[in-house]
């Protein structure tokens, strides 16, 4: 009876964690898709520089402070990626587009290469969260459960954004009805700059956090894109809420599946995806940013 | 022929097509269909091509539901239709095009098309550079292609001046007569439309207003009040 | 490149003298490692022959079909994994192993095009993109490291000849030119064949107005799933000439960047005609080798997509294209 409570608690927590990097990250790609109808296959890589000028600030000063910095010069960076790249991008067909953003991936791959190289590098924990918490009489990483509360906490800051402030009503009107949203006075550029500096620096938050956690290595933008666009189809293409049980569910595959049978934990979100794009590909979600 | 049983249509709360019905059972005639902007004349035309799946209602050829039924069904039923855009393949001549189609749907009497439509002239140019009118008229003939028995156009006056659409009107009801064939067109310029086809419906934001000869749509009071109501 | 220019079929004499011209560039090419004798240079253009009949393969389903492939790496890859187990895991000799690799990427990317053709583009390139990285992971678990070589990759040993070659001869440049350089001119020709042909010509007109090639009694369903099967045949050619040459089949060329550098080759080359994405590859090799050593290729690779995707939509072939028909005022029949 021990046994099976450790092996659930523990396997329950550890899925969690998984999941609250992808829901930080699914969340920042399901807006800029939501209000700005591009498909950004550089969020991967974003999430590596977050991770990478994380690793960096924290060896000069601590992790918290990375985890205040990082975040916000990733969202500066969106406000390029907005000017210099959507906006006149605007009217040219979305594979374009698409195409450009997997340019730019590749870019700031490039960036991350010469300037860390390209081996490995560990973050080190900050000591507060370096010790292990009792979770159900089980020993379990601090920092795992502190990743679980800011992933999960920072999107209920999202969704309570959304739903109850008048900026968050103005993302959804946009993302359904931009043209009736305009006419009724919605600042729709400054909205979408907002948001797409709110999804690149999520993008950073996200790679901050996943330092300690996971290694930093110049592989991790390209294996997480995978997973996020997955998440953001299957949980349906502009829903937050979509993304976030997507992102539950998937983590929960990755780990119970590691245990049970390897090969299914690494096809089945594959097969989600193939079965969502093809058959309902409106994802399992209730609709655009909702 | 074509018989529409109820059609709505509806995109969450918006409701482009309201329980409309419209029956269109006599060979070789114009059926105009009228509307101001936003009345669902689009939304009728992609119901009726299969473009969009209706929420209630059915689409009938000859007696057979084919509401839900894929394009190679409705176009074995006999129906054909035309393109606002895109219409043209691109890189291939306007000779090279129809006989394509022809060659697929087994067409035997292609040169009656070419002269219904004066198609001679522009045989051995480039597709996609001959004037706009004349583009129209290969996008007809191609819709002409394979002996159907009713042709759908969505707006095939777009763009013309009303010279060009006169003329254009003129040899769709050449082609109506000549081949026998139905075309329901949906169209803006309404004078045109009173003045060649057999039969109108009018719309306006989703319901049917009435279907009748021109004579009798004009004068119809709901016609007269929609379209002094809006700017159209 | 061999366009049917209406210059050209009014001489009437065109399909023999296209022959000929073709016969005397395929053997003159053959007589390559003769004039050069630079090992490098040689393994260099062999790398460009491989890394371009990939992105034919991208390219050819990209102006047939519209739809652009994000992760070759899957389909290259795959075959070489595939030729690799074969000789490997089941011990069959070389050429064996080939036809099996050969066949069974085709048919199996049949299967997937049966699923995959229907899906608008960007769909289309996510799954891509997707199965390539589902491959990279595959091969990488331990518990198929006796199959795959799991981690440190499968390093090939095999008996017979290929082309009357051994493993030995095949792994040496100036011997390996003959395989790679009649593959490419077989894919290229097999390439620009389909799409001057009559499925060409419906799979062009399908990729413009889809809607209109079913009213006009077309299956627009059947030529798309043949041309998935012909790109990933295509692929897989490319990546059994990498297993040939290099004996090796390794986790990284199921990456993420080994299928850009075939995808922004295509882009870089164009796609309207066959011999475009060779071009593109054969430059983008030449600045690999420029700017490799300092370590800037993937900024080359990223710069490139980006200006060219901004700049220049039909590659750098397109845009001479364009430039010759603004000159010449003249309409050409693109295939």
């Amino acid at each position: 009876m021990d046994l099976l409570q450790s092996f659930s608690v523990i396997q329950l927590a550890n899925a969690l964690a998984l999941s609250s990097l992808l829901t930080i990250l699914a969340s920042g790609l399901a807006l800029i898709f939501g209000l700005r109808d591009v498909m950004n296959f550089a969020h991967g890589a974003l999430y590596m520089l977050g991770a990478y000028l994380g690793f960096a600030v924290a060896a000069r000063f601590n992790f918290w402070v990375a985890l205040a910095v990082v975040p916000f010069l990733l969202a500066g960076l969106g406000v390029v990626f907005e000017y210099a790249v959507l906006r006149p991008l605007q009217k040219r067909a979305h594979m374009d587009v698409a195409l450009i953003t997997f340019g730019i991936a590749l870019i700031l791959g490039h960036v991350v290469n010469t300037t860390w190289g390209t081996s490995p590098l560990s973050v080190a924990m900050p000591p507060a969260l370096s010790g292990a918490v009792d979770l159900f009489g089980q020993p379990y990483p601090a920092y795992r459960l502190f990743l679980i509360l800011v992933g999960f906490g920072t999107c209920a800051l999202l969704a309570a954004w959304l739903k109850w402030t008048k900026s968050g009503m103005h993302v959804r009107a946009v993302s359904q009805l931009p043209m009736v949203a305009r006419m009724m006075g919605v600042n729709t550029d400054r909205l979408s700059l907002f948001v797409v500096c709110l999804g690149t620096g999520f993008s950073g938050l996200a790679g901050v956090l996943a330092g300690p956690y996971l290694s930093v290595d110049p592989s991790m933008g390209a294996n997480i894109l995978i997973s996020c666009l997955i998440v953001v189809v299957v949980g349906g293409l502009g829903s937050i809420g979509g993304a976030i049980a997507a992102s539950v569910v998937y983590g929960f595959i990755q780990v119970i599946g590691s245990i049970v049978s390897p090969l299914m934990s690494v096809m089945t979100p594959y097969l989600l995806l193939f079965f969502v794009l093809l058959w309902r590909p409106q994802g399992f979600g209730k609709g655009r940013v909702a | 022929m074509l018989r529409i049983e109820d059609l709505s249509v509806s995109y969450g709360s918006v409701k482009a097509l309201d329980t409309v019905n419209l029956a269109v059972s006599q060979k070789g005639v114009l059926h105009g269909v009228i509307g101001p902007n936003g009345a669902g004349k689009s939304t009728l035309m992609d119901a009726i091509t299969g473009r969009c799946k209706p929420t209630q209602g059915r689409v009938l050829m000859n007696g057979i539901d084919i509401t839900s039924r894929p394009i190679e069904w409705r176009r074995r039923m006999g129906m054909s239709r035309s393109f606002q855009r895109t219409s043209i393949f691109p890189g291939i001549t306007v000779g090279q095009q129809l006989e394509m189609v022809a060659t697929q749907l087994g067409e035997k009497n292609l040169h009656s098309i070419l002269d219904t439509l004066e198609l001679n002239e522009i045989y051995d140019l480039m597709a996609d550079s001959i004037a706009y009118g004349d583009q129209r008229r290969v996008d007809i003939a191609l819709a002409l292609v394979g002996q159907p028995s009713l042709m759908l156009l969505d707006e095939p006056a777009a763009g013309l001046s009303t010279a060009e659409t006169v003329k254009l009107f003129e040899h769709l009801l050449a082609v109506v007569r000549q081949r026998n064939v139905t075309a329901l067109v949906v169209e803006h310029d309404v004078e045109a439309v009173f003045k060649f086809c057999d039969a109108i419906t009018a719309l306006d934001l989703g319901r049917l207003l009435t279907t009748g000869t021109p004579a009798e749509v004009r004068v119809h009071p709901d016609v007269i009040s929609a379209y002094l109501g809006s700017s159209a | 490149m061999m366009k049917t220019t209406p210059l050209f079929s009014a001489l009437g004499f065109s399909k023999i003298f296209l022959s000929v011209v073709i016969l005397i560039i395929v053997l003159s090419g053959l007589a390559i490692p003769s004039l050069i004798k630079s090992t490098f240079y040689l393994g260099l253009f062999i790398n460009a022959i491989t890394l371009g009949i990939a992105a034919l393969s991208i390219g050819f389903l990209a102006h047939q079909c519209g739809l652009i492939i994000f992760g070759a790496a899957g389909f290259t890859g795959g075959a070489t994994y595939l030729f690799g187990i074969a000789v490997m895991y089941f011990n069959w000799d070389v050429t064996s192993a080939a036809v099996f690799c050969l066949a069974s990427s085709t048919l199996i990317s049949l299967l997937m095009g049966m699923v995959m053709v229907r899906a608008r583009p960007l769909p289309f390139a996510m799954m891509t993109l997707a199965l390539a990285q589902m491959l990279h992971s595959v091969v990488k678990l331990t518990a198929y490291r006796e199959v795959t070589g799991a981690d440190d990759g499968l390093t090939l040993n095999w008996s017979g000849n290929f082309f009357g070659m051994t493993q030995a001869e095949l792994a040496r440049p100036a011997n390996f030119w003959t395989v790679a350089w009649l593959a490419l001119c077989g894919v290229m020709l097999l390439a620009w064949w389909v799409g001057q042909s009559r499925a060409g010509e419906i799979l062009r007109a399908t990729k413009a107005n889809e809607e209109r090639m079913r009213f006009s009694g077309f299956n627009t369903y059947v030529p798309r799933v043949l041309a998935f099967g012909l790109a990933g045949f295509i692929a897989a050619v490319s990546g059994l000439l990498v297993g040939l040459h290099s004996a090796f089949a390794s986790p990284e060329l199921l990456d993420f960047t080994t299928g850009a550098n075939s995808l922004v080759s295509m882009l870089i080359g164009g796609a309207t005609v066959v011999t475009g994405p060779i071009l593109g590859a054969l430059l983008y090799t030449m600045g690999q080798d420029q700017f490799g050593a300092s370590g800037h290729l993937e900024l080359l690779t990223g710069v490139g997509v980006v200006i060219v995707v901004v700049a220049f939509p039909k590659g750098a072939i397109g845009f001479v294209q364009s430039g010759i028909k603004r000159l010449t005022g003249r309409h050409h029949a693109s295939n």
